[in-house]
């Protein structure tokens, strides 16, 4: 699915403001070389291993499997990353072209942190200075990874205009991004935004899906027949897609957040209940009204609290390569639970919505049928939160 | 109408309310400026600030949308024929159905578009549909449009909007060379320029470019005097007009 115009089908483009557009197209065209580039590739494969810790294993859940009494359940282990999650492969992937393009500084915005963390981690690592939109209710929520970040060296920026999430945290980066940008790179952390954004984070999480199909022609021989990822903007769940958006009869399931339930309006279930729209550069689907105003969402996980979706995601719905499905938050805390009890892994609470699917799954197929979850971030960061949904007031 | 563009008023509909609005257009074309950007507020506004989102937040939540903004327009029609140019994001246009949307304008007596999220490389999908319509789209020239400028110019009808910097209070000395260079360019090719000015900026625009556009000064204004501000804005544009 390698789109170089960064159309898909009618979704992507490059709809930002004529401010923005040489930063864009500066952009396009140092991803367009380095791409290409085998001492980039090189660099960034052994900044995987040495640095992340590359590959991740691709984990046999033997009791959660007994337990469903149904189809064989693999784990892709994300959580197990350098920073704990799937995000830092992107991030390390673009903190290495900003330092070819010459760049000094490295933006971003973040939802629950995990995205910036991963960026303030680069940075550090790279000497580059760093900043992080991060919406003034979620540094609120998530004190110990605004904590962390500036551990890093990093510089937290809580925005407040708008409802203050993800979303704004994304205005204020661009507006950032078009105030300064000879010497600064957007790191931004999902398959959304202007072209190049939304191809190269895909290209960037496709190690993911690449690990698999080796790991999986290891221990079984076979390709799965289902894999499960949850989706926000969708970079996990586009990581670990795209490598077999060919291989037919491999059923790919993306998990986004149905909130309260896709009833009750409190919920960012984009897939379920979005229509078609122009937004933060890409054309997508967008929870919005009938006047394009874009809805304020809800989900219990901040990483998943984003009223759009990925346009690559948009066009595999489309030509109905892949399915997605709502998972409240109900579901998802259950889930949680579950694979903390049954295997001793705490999943994040974004990645407890693709666990959530598999346990409803898994028991209706038969056994000689295998499913992987994509376990996109650990729920270390989750802990305090989850406690708080179950009434259990502890401190971070 | 008047086919002059010396001196364009920048507002947002719907703040602090749609009958204000429709109050400040008739204040300002009173007061003599020859058109009016009416911008249809957005949920998130990326190219404007966030005290603009502040103002686009409170008209929206007053209940203001784009039916009820053209349907203001409609009604003054009657009585204010200022040349107005109706700017929004592109989302708005896009849901509201394009065809929809131009048509509405000419209802309204609107013959301009600006869409600042509609850069030169995604202008296919949308300007034929205004060609169609007879609805121009106002095309935009930035800072950081460079080398890309001769393009944008190659393909812009009628008036050219040449933007201040995001990140300055007013011109750069080596910006406003290089926007005299633009204003050169685009009156050979048949253009017209207008650009961002305020705090006094008006009248050295105006030695090159065809228009002077305010917005900051006369939000400032509308901000501090919610309802009242008809006569404060109208006093200002006129002390503008004047000055020019």
């Amino acid at each position: 699915m390698t789109f170089e115009d960064g159309k898909f089908g009618e979704f992507g483009g490059q709809y930002v403001p004529e401010a923005l557009m040489n930063a864009v197209l500066e952009l396009q065209e140092a991803y367009e070389k380095y791409s290409r580039d085998p001492d980039f590739l090189k660099e960034l494969e052994e900044f995987g291993r040495k640095y992340t810790g590359r590959p991740s294993l691709l984990y046999y859940a033997e009791r959660m499997t007994k337990d469903l009494g149904g189809a064989k359940v693999y784990i892709k282990r994300e959580d197990l990353n350098h920073t704990g999650s799937h995000k830092i492969n992107n991030v390390i992937g673009q903190c290495l072209l900003a330092k070819r393009m010459g760049k000094k500084r490295v933006i971003a915005e973040t939802g629950a942190g995990q995205h910036g963390v991963a960026t303030a981690t680069m940075a550090a690592y790279l000497g580059l200075e760093c900043e992080i939109f991060m919406g003034a209710k979620d540094v609120e929520r998530q004190a110990l990874n605004v904590y962390r970040m500036e551990l890093l060296g990093a510089k937290v920026h809580p925005v407040h205009s708008g409802s203050a999430v993800l979303k704004d945290a994304v205005n204020e980066t661009l507006r950032e991004w078009s105030t300064r940008m000879s010497d600064t790179f957007y790191v931004i952390g999902s398959v959304v935004g202007p072209h190049p954004f939304p191809t190269m984070v895909c290209d960037f999480q496709s190690v993911i899906g690449r690990e698999v199909k080796k790991q999986m022609l290891e221990a079984e021989g076979c390709l799965p027949d289902y894999l499960i990822a949850c989706v926000g903007g969708g970079s996990n769940a586009m990581g670990l897609f795209h490598d077999f958006v060919n291989d037919e009869g491999v059923h790919l399931v993306g998990c986004e957040a149905g909130g309260e339930g896709v009833e009750t309006g409190h919920h960012a279930a984009t897939m379920a209940k979005g229509s078609t729209g122009v937004f933060h550069g890409m054309k997508s689907l967008f929870c919005q009204d009938k006047y394009g105003q874009i809805d304020e969402v809800y989900s219990i996980s901040a990483g998943l609290d984003y009223p759009g979706i990925g346009p690559q995601h948009a066009y595999l719905r489309a030509i109905d390569r892949a399915e997605y499905v709502p998972i409240t938050d109900d579901e998802a805390v259950n889930a949680f639970e579950y694979l903390s009890r049954t295997e001793g892994i705490i999943p994040a609470i974004e990645s407890s919505h693709a666990v959530a699917y598999a346990i409803k799954l898994a028991p209706t197929l038969d056994k000689d049928k295998i499913i992987v979850i994509n376990l996109s971030g650990r729920g270390d960061k989750d802990v305090a939160a989850i406690a708080r949904y179950r009434g259990v007031e502890i401190d971070e | 109408m008047n086919d002059s563009l010396r001196l364009t008023a920048h507002i947002i509909a719907g703040y602090p309310d749609l009958e204000t609005t429709s109050a400040i257009i008739r204040g300002i074309g009173a007061a003599g400026a020859d058109m009016i950007i009416l911008e249809i507020p957005f949920s998130d506004p990326i190219a404007g600030g966030p005290e603009i989102q502040g103002i686009c937040s409170t008209a929206l939540s007053s209940g203001v949308t784009t039916d009820t903004i053209f349907d203001m327009v409609e009604k003054l029609r009657k009585d204010c024929d200022i040349k107005i140019a109706m700017m929004t994001y592109y989302n708005p246009i896009f849901v509201y159905g394009s065809d929809r949307f131009m048509k509405r304008c000419i209802d309204a007596g609107i013959h301009h578009i600006i869409v600042p999220d509609i850069p030169l490389e995604e202008k296919g999908e949308l300007e034929p549909i205004c060609k169609d319509n007879g609805v121009k789209m106002i095309s935009m020239i930035a800072a950081t449009t460079r080398d890309r400028m001769e393009k944008i110019l190659d393909g812009a009808d009628d008036i050219v909007y040449i933007m201040r910097p995001n990140d300055a209070s007013g011109y750069p000395d080596d910006y406003i060379q290089d926007t005299k260079e633009m204003c050169r360019i685009a009156h050979s090719k048949g253009l017209r320029c207008i650009m961002d000015s305020g705090r006094g900026e008006a009248s050295t625009v105006l030695s090159y470019a065809d228009g002077a556009v305010d917005g900051e000064d006369i939000m400032t204004i509308v901000l501090r005097n919610g309802r009242d501000c008809v006569q404060f804005v109208s006093d200002y544009v006129r002390g503008v007009k004047g000055r020019i």
